[in-house]
């Protein structure tokens, strides 16, 4: 979760560091829109810390956390994200596409498309007699897209191996989940399908690791899919430059912000040390420096290049 | 034609979908088939006929009326490797699934800068013709085409439709398969002929990206495709006795478009009538012009025809649809308009 | 004299959405099902004269579901409905400040809609308020079964009617565990567990039990008491609890439903009666604490938990007792005045006392069993009143 925070809070600093004196959005060395997933890290980590060697992920346009925690090279995300030829996509997906087929990693810029993506995958995996899961991410604002029903009613239908999990961030960019969902669980939605839903409330990396462990260790057994609901935290903005004029709980943002807790939490249960969690830092620093400094000396793709890929 | 083979042997154009599908099964244990009704019922077009008695529920799996769904999860099964066939039922119900054609399916192997491959044929029937009205009667191939990242191919034959198959699911890219219901010889639709010929027992393949000469001629080019082709070539046969000699360019595939064959048509007759049974404007006829237009508009004796559907919804009564479709009749007299 | 009366009602939003529903058959009890209940809740209320329903504030479907219903025709009989000014942190904060301003408000009961985890906090709360409690958790010893309409219409009668509050209610035992400056209380199990950590809070692997305190053990139970319940039923108002030392040697192996389609072999070493008052010390070193189900903490050497059984435990509504006292009272019938003779003489067919040994008249109620229930069984009883404690449980 440290290095997670550590690379979006830089990725924060130099997606802004070159956008003034007049805001671009598409200038500087981090162009085009961007959505970091701080606050969100539990859902991530929790998750991800049961995964191995062929489990895939589709994750949404949200996509930092999931692809740092699944094992995603992160030199070569971020050369992806600054657009360069030694990105993971060569400079032609960017942050919202990012495509590790190594790690079985992909995401999507339209939410909640990434589940029926999810679902082929877990039939392939169920097909060819593995016992390797299929984890599809989307947040609570995608949860009304009819991809999240059809996949559900496919992956229930089929017994297929994946987990749906829900981000909620109580925000779909401005509206408050009360005002866009009829059911405002969607572990309970997870009931009509007759598949099992659970929600972990606050954040909790523990439970929220408790809960896909149990989720996922029921996928591989062919015990089929499950929903995990993690009510987490946006912790900045839809995207880098969203005033969140809208948002009626920036007061308690901080006080819920789920490291500082944790880390208190850990200390003083004795399994943290002050000097644990420095050590934590200064490799999740050195890092993410490394990453960044790897994509700004990577070579910038020659215009021509975008001919390039269409076809296999 | 080899000699070994029983010449009698003639099959409909959706048996030898069929027939390919089977074949590249039973050599490719990770090619399955996905869609609406294509098991026990075998395609509401024949399309998967007897399929499903061969391979099982297991690799011919009818799917739920959820077409974000189950493309979806052919989409996810091919990038894992497998090599699923899927089939939308009608090309018109691309409205509720379009997403997961276009912003992935089609973009994900350029996306990830060549890292992801997408084995996977769409197939989806075409066309009108027997009063089916707006919503199912469409042929949309110039929608499909204008989009980057799939390929797509429209066969007008039997013979075509078994070797642009077998092509399609042995390609590593989203190949979308448009096959027109008058052209399948389906026993319960007015059909044409040419729909029921001779087609080898064995695998072969069509390449995609290949048009076929399907009749030569020099006086007048006739671009065409799907079951348009049917119709040319039968006027093509009429025009002959009156002393017009039509040559009938199949397209077979959009993407790639195999524009040499069209350009040197052209370039021998000098009249150029596209016919095309999608829509008139931003469509395939309009880019065949541009081609020409682009290489060398002086190879034209005369400008060029474009014979489409002008540009409304498919109508309901037969004096309606058969009034906007490109028939026979439209193409003789586009044919000898051009060379009067 | 006919005053105001209000019932709070307290729903978990969170209940039965654990993870149970992953380990074991949790059930998947939704938001509408739990608004749904609270409809019939609010009827049963209605219809014996409750006018005010005073309930907890939630951000997860609860309130909106219910707001959603009020002014329906259908609804006309609902007791007006009232919200608890608070704050939402979707944390069980919520369920115990909703509790302390219903008792400020002087609700005359309430009804709680989740399993043993939420009927804890409300318990800790609510001080003498007579509680009726729905299951709706996963983990559910606590609650006993009843329809939430009948519940609805108990509960009322406990809020509107001394003698039912006095014939119906009874104290519960509670079991206190104090692991150094930590204090909790469990309404039916304190279990010392050898998991690593509190993780998603639920206890489902009998395995890692290393001792369970029960307040009651009931054979039926569904839970870790029914370990207890399967070796050595206790009742709910029986005066003693249960303790019990899991793992080898087995004196004694047990096959009970410790969650919702779970049943699992239990090798139980001793076991040996909770004397009230008497506190007994965890013999583990370490582990974690969960109680009625729920983990709740670690502990190391220096806090070592120490658990005592107690009689102080929170007013409890046996819904079933309430509604045949109500029967018998005549609380929940009209006579007509012109059916008067033809009733007189078949209940005395029947054997249907028409003067039945408890009438109100006898008890010296205000009530009159000729007009509704809705206008007159209101006995303007204060809600602060000490309760008589029917259940005979020493204190």
């Amino acid at each position: 979760m440290v290095r997670i925070r550590q690379y979006e809070s830089r990725i924060l600093q130099e997606y802004h560091a070159d956008k003034t004196p007049a805001w671009d959005i598409g200038a500087g060395l981090i162009p085009g829109e961007m959505h970091l997933s701080a606050g969100q890290e539990p859902a991530a980590v929790g998750v991800c810390a049961h995964l191995r060697q062929g489990d895939a992920i589709t994750a949404p346009h949200r996509p930092h956390h999931f692809a740092l925690a699944h094992g995603v090279d992160m030199q070569a995300m971020t050369a992806e994200i600054y657009g360069r030829t030694t990105g993971l996509c060569k400079g032609k997906g960017g942050h919202m596409h990012l495509f590790d087929p190594d790690n079985h990693f992909s995401c999507s810029g339209i939410i909640a498309q990434g589940y029926p993506v999810a679902c082929g995958q877990a039939l392939a995996m169920k097909r060819r007699g593995t016992d390797n899961v299929t984890i599809a991410v989307a947040g609570e604002g995608a949860a009304n897209q009819g991809a999240f029903h059809e996949s559900l009613n496919l992956a229930a239908l089929w017994n297929l191996p994946v987990v749906f999990v829900i981000e909620d961030n109580d925000w779909a960019i401005s509206v408050p989940r009360a005002d866009s969902t009829a059911n405002t669980s969607n572990a309970d939605r997870a009931a009509g399908y007759g598949i099992p839903g659970v929600r972990v409330e606050n954040n909790d990396v523990e439970a929220v690791y408790e809960a896909a462990g149990a989720a996922i260790d029921r996928a591989r057994a062919g015990e089929g899919p499950s929903l995990l609901e993690v009510h987490t935290l946006r912790l900045w903005g839809h995207f880098e430059g969203d005033a969140q004029a809208y948002r009626t709980d920036l007061e308690t943002v901080d006080e819920r912000d789920p490291l500082p807790r944790y880390a208190a939490a850990l200390t003083a249960s004795g399994d943290l040390t002050e000097a644990q969690m420095a050590e934590i830092a200064a490799a999740a620093n050195a890092e993410v420096e490394a990453a960044i400094q790897f994509a700004v000396n990577s070579p910038i793709p020659a215009p021509e290049d975008a001919l390039l890929h269409v076809f296999a | 034609m080899t000699t070994t083979e029983t010449p009698t042997r003639r099959i409909t154009t959706a048996k030898a979908m069929a027939e390919a599908i089977g074949l590249e099964m039973q050599a490719d244990p990770d090619v399955f088939v996905m869609g609406e009704d294509v098991g026990a019922y075998g395609g509401i077009f024949g399309s998967t006929t007897d399929l499903f008695a061969e391979f099982g529920p297991e690799r011919v799996m009818d799917t739920p009326i959820s077409e974000t769904g189950f493309i979806g999860a052919g989409i996810g099964a091919a990038v894992e490797g497998l090599r699923p066939v899927v089939e939308l039922m009608f090309v018109d119900f691309y409205g509720v699934c379009m997403d997961q054609i276009s912003n992935h399916m089609a973009k994900i192997h350029y996306e990830s800068g060549g890292a992801v491959k997408v084995p996977m044929v769409l197939m989806a029937a075409t066309g009108g013709g027997y009063s089916d009205a707006a919503q199912h009667s469409q042929c949309l191939w110039g929608t499909f085409a204008h989009l980057p990242g799939m390929k797509v191919v429209v066969p007008s034959n039997p013979y075509d439709a078994k070797g642009l198959m077998a092509s399609a699911i042995r390609d590593d890219n989203p190949v979308i398969y448009l096959f027109h219901k008058g052209a399948q010889g389906l026993v319960w639709m007015e059909k044409n002929q040419r729909s029921i010929a001779h087609v080898p027992e064995e695998a072969f393949t069509v390449p995609i990206g290949e048009a076929a000469v399907a009749r030569e001629g020099t006086d007048v080019t006739i671009v065409t495709l799907s079951l348009s082709v049917q119709h040319s070539l039968d006027v093509a046969e009429q025009l002959e006795g009156e002393g017009i000699s039509v040559e009938v360019v199949d397209l077979r595939s959009l993407v790639p478009l195999d524009r040499q064959t069209v350009l040197e048509s052209v370039a021998k007759t000098g009249r150029l009538l596209v016919v095309d049974e999608d829509y008139k404007s931003f469509g395939v006829s309009g880019e065949i012009a541009a081609i020409v237009a682009e290489t060398d508009p002086t190879m034209l004796k005369k400008p060029v025809s474009r014979l489409a559907v002008p540009d409304v919804p498919i109508p309901y009564a037969r004096s309606l649809e058969y009034g906007i479709l490109p028939t026979r009749e439209k193409i003789s007299a586009a044919v000898k308009d051009l060379v009067s | 004299m006919v005053r105001s009366t209000t019932v709070g009602i307290i729903a978990n939003p969170a209940s039965a959405r654990d993870i149970r529903r992953l380990v074991a058959q949790g059930g998947s009890l939704t938001t509408h099902d739990k608004v749904n209940l609270l409809h019939r809740v609010l009827a049963g209320l209605g219809a014996v004269g409750v006018d005010r329903v005073l309930s907890m504030a939630d951000g997860s479907g609860i309130m909106s579901g219910l707001l959603r219903g009020v002014g329906r025709p259908s609804n006309a009989s609902w007791p007006e409905l009232t919200f608890v000014d608070q704050p939402i942190t979707r944390t069980e904060a919520d369920t115990s400040t909703a509790t302390g301003h219903m008792v400020e408000a002087g609700v005359g009961a309430i009804v709680v809609l989740g399993g043993d985890g939420t009927n804890r906090v409300v318990a800790a709360h609510a001080g003498a308020v007579p509680l009726v409690s729905i299951s709706t958790g996963t983990n559910n010893a606590f609650p006993q079964a009843s329809e939430a309409t009948v519940a609805g219409v108990a509960a009322g009668l406990v809020a509107t009617h001394r003698d039912c509050r006095t014939a119906g209610t009874y104290r519960a035992k509670t079991l206190e565990v104090v692991s150094g400056d930590r204090i909790e209380r469990a309404l039916v199990d304190v279990a010392i567990t050898d998991v690593d950590g509190v993780g998603s809070g639920a206890v489902w692997d009998s395995s890692t039990l290393r001792e369970l305190y029960l307040s009651f053990a009931e054979a039926d139970a569904i839970g870790l008491s029914a370990i207890g319940g399967h070796l050595r039923p206790v009742a709910r108002r029986h005066p003693e609890g249960l303790a019990i030392r899991l793992g080898e040697p087995a004196r004694y192996t047990v096959h009970p439903p410790i969650g919702p389609g779970l049943l699992s072999s239990t090798s139980v070493h001793t076991l040996s009666s909770l004397v009230a008052g008497r506190t007994v010390e965890a013999r583990a070193a370490s582990g974690v604490v969960a109680v009625d189900g729920e983990r709740l903490f670690r502990f190391g050497i220096d806090r070592r938990p120490r658990i005592t059984l107690r009689h102080d435990g929170p007013v409890v509504v046996d819904v079933a007792a309430t509604l045949r006292f109500a029967a018998e009272e005549r609380l929940l019938s009209e006579t007509a005045e012109a059916a008067e003779p033809a009733a007189r003489s078949s209940s005395s067919s029947t054997g249907d006392a028409k003067q039945p040994p408890n009438s109100p008249d006898e008890k010296g109620n205000h009530c009159e069993a000729t007009q509704s229930a809705r206008a007159l069984h209101r006995d303007g009883q204060d809600p602060a009143v000490r309760v008589p404690d029917p259940a005979g449980v020493p204190r």
